[in-house]
């Protein structure tokens, strides 16, 4: 009897942990980072999240998940813009760099944000190494020219701007409580 | 393997030390129906969690911020149940059954099993994500990580037993139990500010009525806060109150104080004390080596390598010239210079395995940007996510690797244009 208690407790627990795995959403859960949301950064919008770190491919190219303590993740989309970069779409060719300061405004990390893509579209990130805290982000984002991305500029074919912005555009988040939760 | 030294002993070290002096308290106070419990709860959530890690190693059903938020609230539960029946019912240590100590037993079951659940799968999925560089299971690499993982959970293993003898030896019960209630609270109090992590970073999913606003309610932001910056603080706690138990154990047993009838029972007595007083040593020594793991161990492991530093060359107006006897020794050689903006542009310089060539590049890469290479056993290492790089591929584009340099051979030396090291300038601005 006590036997079959313990294997029905045991049948319980498993069956629970189904259960709510079934009934459980597909996906991740991404956390905003920052108390600044969404922020229009020249002519794009842009909002940034982290979530557990995560494997990519190819595998040489990005840190290791085993090595890292989350992914951060820059997600934007191009408003009206000199560029013909479709309205409402992720910009692609941008070298994006990240100084992570904590709260005290002492520089932890930098490195640059690789763009890919996850089940929930394109976007710019990186795994990194960071133990939970207070911190700010700083993005400096370049143009697509430092990755030899031309711009049509003859008056037939050309676009609306005759050059790609020169000084990189930055964006602050800040008050990013890192919490790791998975 | 160091890495697995320190990082199951810290996701371990808390729920080890609390489900054994659970289980010793539960077998003391509530004597076989507490045993049998408590062992029923460990074997199902060890199962359960077993079940949990192979759902989120191969599927995307599991949302660990989820669930973790709803363990923190019922392992909350538990403890305040466990908590006011302890201190009713967990002072005096008989057979009789009663209705309150099998509600204690439940209770403690209870936070014991939630408290495993809440850790075990992580650790149980460790060994699924080594990172082997790409070799395999069968390689070196997985195994010296398998080797850091098992001589962890060992050690845990062991220490779980000795502190379990140690707390069944400590008379009167009342101590374990008042040690136990104070590591419980303590598991307590980081789980109430864990339990708001999603409310204070306003997850779209929790869906509060009341939302999250600094001013009203940033005493629980802080206590959040106060969780993760001082997440260490916890397991030391911990680690204190284990370390109690082990020192009550040694002094209770330095004197022979029961009372004997002739030298050869005392004897006998000095014997059983001096068992008990080595065996709270050799948990004390266990318990030393946790704490050595999880700061000098980590310490060493997460230490920043500093770059080695650069080597001298010759420059002229146009060129920079390094001699080809210098970097002739299969060894990783830095070089820098400071452009007229005031940058310090740095660059490696590696000769080939069996080759005549040189692996040259910036010291930097498009992924982890100016944080440098280092040599560790005749590898080039990425200095910030620990890459091994394949020497034979450096002085190539793409990823990890050294963004490339251009580099001519002649008169006995490497010959770099200074344009093209000043061009380099972006990279470590």
């Amino acid at each position: 009897m006590k036997k079959f208690l313990a294997l029905l407790m045991a049948a319980l627990m498993l069956l629970s942990v189904s259960a709510f795995a079934m009934a459980e959403e597909a996906g991740f859960d991404e956390y905003e980072l920052g108390v600044e949301g969404e922020q229009d950064v020249g002519f794009m919008t842009m909002s940034m999240v982290y979530f557990q770190p995560v494997d990519m491919a190819p595998a040489d190219l990005a840190a290791a998940k085993e090595d890292s303590d989350l992914h951060i993740e820059v997600d934007l989309t191009a408003n009206e813009n000199p560029y013909s970069f479709n309205v409402g779409e992720w910009v692609p060719y941008l070298s994006i760099d990240y100084t992570i300061n904590d709260k005290d405004g002492n520089e932890v990390l930098t490195g640059s944000m690789m763009p890919m893509a996850a089940s929930d579209g394109p976007h710019y990130g990186n795994n990194i190494a960071l133990p939970e805290g207070e911190y700010s982000i700083t993005l400096s984002i370049k143009s697509p020219a430092e990755q030899g991305y031309l711009l049509h500029v003859d008056s037939e074919t050309g676009v609306e701007a005759d050059e790609f912005w020169t000084e990189p555009l930055t964006a602050t988040w800040t008050g990013w409580n890192f919490v790791k939760e998975w | 393997m160091l890495k697995y030294l320190w990082t199951v002993t810290q996701d371990l070290f808390v729920t080890v030390t609390l489900v054994t002096l659970m289980h010793a308290a539960l077998n003391r106070v509530c004597g076989k129906t507490g045993r049998r419990v408590h062992a029923g709860a460990i074997i199902a959530s060890v199962l359960a969690s077993a079940a949990l890690a192979a759902v989120k190693g191969t599927t995307n059903k599991i949302v660990s911020s989820h669930w973790n938020h709803y363990i923190y609230a019922v392992t909350l539960a538990f403890i305040i149940a466990f908590v006011v029946l302890c201190l009713i019912f967990g002072r005096r240590e008989d057979d009789r059954k009663s209705a309150g100590k099998t509600l204690l037993a439940v209770a403690g079951a209870g936070v014991s099993a939630v408290v495993i659940f809440y850790h075990l799968p992580g650790v149980m999925l460790y060994p699924f994500n080594f990172n082997t560089m790409g070799n395999g299971y069968l390689s070196g690499y997985y195994m010296v990580r398998m080797a850091g993982y098992l001589i962890a959970l060992v050690l845990l293993l062991a220490y779980s037993r000795l502190v379990y003898l140690c707390a069944l030896h400590i008379k009167p019960v009342s101590t374990v139990t008042g040690l136990l209630t104070a590591a419980t609270v303590i598991d307590a109090v980081y789980c109430f500010g864990r339990f708001f992590v999603p409310w204070v970073n306003r997850a779209k999913w929790l869906n509060w009525p009341v939302k999250y606003d600094a001013e009203r309610f940033g005493f629980i932001g802080d206590w959040m806060m106060f969780t993760a910056n001082q997440s260490m603080l916890f397991i030391w706690a911990i680690a204190a109150i284990a370390a109690a138990v082990l020192v009550i154990c040694f002094m209770r047993n330095v004197h022979v104080t029961e009372p004997w009838e002739n030298p050869a029972q005392r004897r006998k007595l000095r014997a059983n004390h001096r068992h008990y007083r080595r065996m709270a040593g050799a948990a004390a020594a266990a318990l030393l080596v946790f704490i050595g793991f999880m700061t000098a161990v980590k310490g060493y492991d997460t230490r920043v390598i500093e770059l080695s530093a650069p080597e001298t060359y010759t420059v002229d107006e146009e060129n920079i010239y390094v001699p080809l006897e210098a970097v002739n020794d299969f060894h990783l050689h830095r070089f820098e210079y400071r452009t007229e903006n005031g940058v310090d542009v740095r660059w490696i310089v590696v000769r080939k395995p069996n080759s005549a060539a040189f692996g040259v590049g910036l010291d930097a890469c498009d992924v982890c940007g100016n944080a440098g290479y280092y040599e560790r056993g005749g590898q080039v290492v990425c200095r910030r996510c620990d890459v091994v790089m394949n020497i034979n591929t450096i002085g190539f584009k793409g990823g990890c690797n050294p963004i490339p340099l251009g580099y001519e051979v002649g008169d006995g030396n490497l010959i770099f244009k200074l344009s093209d090291i000043v061009a380099g300038e972006r990279e470590f601005k």
